[in-house]
């Protein structure tokens, strides 16, 4: 047996770690946290950033406009993270399959909650009165993270 | 083979010497009285009998299929993975402030979650001015 023929399987060994490795780096995931305001008043257009979730809003809630506020985002899975948006604290943990998500504000933990996260599929958390007036919500959405050269 | 063990006669021999009482009994007597008592001592199997000791294969059978379905059992019962959740959802949440009404709510055209909080008091936890807002 000659030495290329031994090498053959630990080169197929090393490709296929290659490719495993690549493919995990690419279909990383970033959770992403939008903090908006919902409020009743009609206003001029609507922030691109929230056109992903604009539909599933505008089908569910009653309110005439939404304005982003805070964006944030987290490498997933979260270890624990805590992301500033905007006065509010969250604090992430886990896979997108199972996300222990909370909310704090200050030193006060207002909301906990486990979730499954889906591409494509936001997760809203609302509710929280805004001083300024209208309703605050966080909009968690999984995002396919761009491979770093 | 030829073995250096004295017979019957040579032990028969030796004991008229010591005076012991050498035994009178014919051979028919002794076989039958043999066969007659065979029965109160356990006995080994003879080779013939051997195969009438394995288990039924109606046993076998039987414990077989009782293990298949034990295990069958702690699979489904126990070892079974969580299925996985398809769409995004809300398993659980904890509120700490006071609140209302907790409403989740699932959009099936595009499976959004949403966790709705009404009444939300947010006046302990409002310690920090909202320069967002």
């Amino acid at each position: 047996m000659s030495a290329t023929h031994l090498r053959s399987p630990a080169r197929l060994l090393v490709l296929t770690l290659i490719v495993l490795l690549a493919n995990g780096r690419l279909s990383a995931d970033t959770l992403r946290i939008r903090m908006i305001r919902a409020v009743q008043e009609a206003s001029e257009g609507v922030a691109p950033a929230l056109h992903d979730v604009l539909p599933v809003l505008r089908s569910t809630l009653a309110f005439k406009s939404y304005l982003l506020d805070a964006d944030a985002t987290l490498p997933l899975p979260a270890n624990g993270e805590l992301a500033r948006v905007g006065i509010y604290q969250v604090l992430c943990e886990g896979a997108a399959d199972r996300l222990t998500v909370q909310i704090l504000r200050g030193s006060k933990r207002i909301l906990r909650t486990v979730a499954t996260v889906r591409r494509d599929q936001p997760v809203i958390l609302g509710g929280f009165p805004a001083r300024s007036g209208g309703t605050r919500m966080f909009i968690l959405t999984v995002e396919a993270d761009t491979p770093t050269p | 083979m030829k073995t250096n063990r004295p017979g019957w006669p040579a032990i028969a021999a030796q004991l008229a010497r010591r005076g012991s009482a050498v035994p009178r009994t014919g051979a028919r007597d002794f076989w039958e009285a043999f066969e007659a008592r065979r029965h109160l001592y356990p006995q080994h199997p003879s080779p013939a009998h051997a195969h009438a000791r394995r288990a039924p294969w109606f046993w076998a059978f039987g414990s077989l299929g009782a293990t298949s379905l034990l295990a069958a059992c702690t699979w489904f019962l126990f070892l079974q993975p969580a299925p996985v959740q398809a769409h995004s959802a809300i398993h659980s949440y904890e509120i700490d402030p006071e609140h209302g009404t907790v409403m989740i709510l699932q959009d099936e055209t595009i499976h959004a979650a949403i966790l709705w909080v009404a009444n939300l008091d947010l006046t302990e936890a409002a310690t920090e001015p909202e320069s967002q807002e």
